[in-house]
């Protein structure tokens, strides 16, 4: 069941907090529904983000079964990529833990069975996550204040394929920005196994002062699944194996 | 440390360690120094069930390679109810490595020292290939000197990763994939440009790139490091080798080594000899010199360095040698047959007073 599997992620890299349009965290719950988990790397400067923004990052990131990290931005290639490997690891667990169940009943997770135990489960999460498919959609806030922390997200970027092309499974990146033009969110990349041309998609800065994250979020989602969620939820059930 | 947590006591095997100080922290948890009973141990506290199992599996599985060189093994893994978060959390216990950080050994004892742990680690690295293993994140953080005579250990199993697979951890300056120098994936090359870059930093000191340099502006940052910060030649040969990947095993970087640390401690015509023919302002390649800077574009000449360079240097003190048995064969046969003209005298005065 696993081996047909695919771990589906959004990574959303953004420097402060949503003030347009939907709760991003509501929309985040609704990805983890179907098995899409969203991380968030909030970016400081100097100044620290502040309270109001940090909570939103790791609200979304519970919401959305992800894992989050508050970073400056001198540190965000090897947190881009830490974020990546640890929550692939932690989908991968938590579809094990639900296994375990299966087999060990209700109550059994893997903190449950005895260290000596754990080192097989371990083994089990990690052959996976190194096989498994992956897909990451990167939405990256490219609000006015994101413009100094452009060349560090796009050499994070890079770095992050780096890593990722030296697993052995697939690997899909897909790049979106937003706010967009006409929309809350822009696509710049389809889906394809490495980044290209990043620098010139990352220097377009939106001109447009807001932060719609939550719609920002709801365009990625609707893209992930390959076509409108709310009509065609079917498509996305059944790609979803995980 | 709370005052009142400065016991931890496992959930499963039952067993109480009493924290004595903190050693350092990490990714992957906070290591203290504990004590129980007579014996002292290091212990690693984590947050994550995932990281800390698979850096006890890690241990475990090695067990065996130890003995090479000095690093952890583990002796309990468990877990702790934290008394003052309810969390549950866990923890694996190994042997202290008690010595000096390998960056500090350098200062005080000198740079020679440099070539002798480069050979340690090579053997080391060696075995952990064989073993299937690649260390990661491998860089002086990570090591240490103990004992005498002074031998470089290791802790941090964080960054193993089995062959082939993605490198699990690894520490910016110390990975070649943040130089664009080579991907991520765990192979011996890996772990390789660790340690020549290992080396660079024990004669340079650390340090740090602009983000906004390309992948070929990185690689002659390097190259110019390289030459300008390790004074000796071969080294530099060696280093440079290492870090553009050059290197299948580690097996192969240990001979290299050997010939470099030859050539350095070699007769001082051998090494005056190897170095002029290998300055590097003489083995820029001339198109290249035309077309950037100058001072810009030294460039090792890679052919200048391989085995036949090497062969040749020995093969220069093999003549000698045969000169010299030569001349010993020449002392020995005026020896003998003097004697036994010598001999003949003496017969020939025998019989004569006969
Ligand atoms: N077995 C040990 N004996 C003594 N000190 C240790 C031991 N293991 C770790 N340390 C100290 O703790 C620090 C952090 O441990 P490490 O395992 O490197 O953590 P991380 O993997 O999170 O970087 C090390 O740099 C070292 O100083
Ligand atoms: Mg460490």
């Amino acid at each position: 069941m696993m081996s047909k599997g695919k771990l589906k992620q959004i990574l959303l890299l953004t420097d402060g907090c949503s003030n347009e349009g939907t709760d991003p965290v509501a929309v985040a719950s609704l990805a983890s529904e179907y098995g899409i988990t969203v991380n968030v790397v909030g970016i400081l400067d100097g100044r620290s983000l502040s309270d109001q923004g940090m909570e939103e990052v790791q609200n979304i990131a519970r919401a959305g079964n992800g894992v989050h990290q508050l970073v400056y931005s001198h540190n965000l290639p090897k947190t881009v990529q830490m974020v990546t490997r640890k929550a692939m690891n932690q989908t991968i667990q938590h579809v094990v833990n639900q296994e375990l169940k299966h087999i060990l009943g209700e109550q059994e997770e893997m903190d449950a069975l005895p260290p000596e135990r754990r080192g097989q489960v371990v083994e089990v999460v990690e052959n996976l996550g190194e096989t498994l498919a992956l897909d990451v959609l990167i939405l990256v806030d490219t609000s006015a204040s994101m413009k100094h922390k452009m060349a560090s997200v796009s050499q994070a970027l890079r770095d992050l394929s780096i890593s990722l092309q030296s697993r052995a499974g697939e690997n899909r990146f897909s790049l979106w920005t937003f706010p967009g033009m006409r929309d809350s969110a822009e696509l710049k990349m389809d889906w394809s196994t490495e980044f290209t041309s990043l620098d010139q998609w990352l220097a377009s800065l939106s001109p447009k002062g807001t932060t719609p994250t939550g719609p920002a979020l709801e365009e990625a989602l609707r893209y992930f699944a390959g076509g409108d969620v709310w009509s065609d939820q079917e498509g996305l059930l059944e790609d979803n194996a995980l | 440390m709370r005052s009142e947590a400065r016991t931890i006591r496992g959930q499963w095997h039952g067993r109480t360690y009493t924290v004595e100080k903190e050693l350092g922290r990490g990714a992957t948890g906070i290591v203290y120094l504990v004590r129980r009973g007579n014996n002292r141990y290091a212990l690693k506290l984590g947050e994550d069930s995932i990281s800390i199992t698979a850096e006890a599996n890690v241990l475990q599985q090695l067990g065996k390679a130890q003995g090479i060189i000095l690093g952890p093994s583990v002796h309990d893994v468990d877990d702790w109810l934290d008394p003052n978060t309810r969390e549950k959390k866990p923890f694996y216990v190994m042997n202290v490595i008690q010595g000096t950080p390998l960056t500090s050994f350098i200062q005080h004892r000198g740079k020679e020292w440099i070539a002798v742990f480069v050979v340690q680690l090579l053997h080391f690295l060696q075995h952990l290939h064989d073993k299937g293993w690649v260390f990661g994140d491998l860089k002086p953080d990570n090591l240490h000197v103990v004992d005498t005579p002074p031998k470089v250990a290791w802790f941090d199993p964080g960054g193993m990763t089995k062959m082939n697979r993605m490198i699990k951890e690894y520490t910016e300056l110390y990975d070649r994939g943040y130089w664009q120098m080579g991907d991520r994936k765990a192979e011996p090359a890996y772990d390789l440009f660790s340690l020549a870059m290992i080396v660079l930093a024990l004669y340079h000191g650390e340090f740090k790139v602009k983000q906004t340099l390309n992948g070929a502006e990185r690689e002659r940052l390097l190259q110019q490091k390289v030459i300008n910060h390790i004074p000796q030649k071969p080294y530099q040969q060696v280093v440079w080798k290492g870090l553009s990947g050059r290197y299948r095993s580690a097996a192969d970087m240990k001979k290299e080594w050997f010939w470099a640390w030859h050539l350095v401690k070699g007769g001082p015509d051998q090494h005056r000899r190897h170095q002029s023919a290998n300055m590097p302002g003489r083995t820029v390649h001339s198109a290249q010199a035309q077309s950037a800077p100058a001072g810009h574009h030294q460039q090792f000449d890679h052919q200048q360095f391989d085995h036949q360079q090497f062969k040749d240097q020995h093969r220069m003190s093999k003549p000698r040698q045969r000169k010299k048995r030569f001349r010993l064969g020449k002392a020995i046969s005026f020896f003998f047959i003097s004697s036994f003209l010598l001999f003949l005298f003496a017969l020939l005065l025998f019989t004569q007073t006969m």
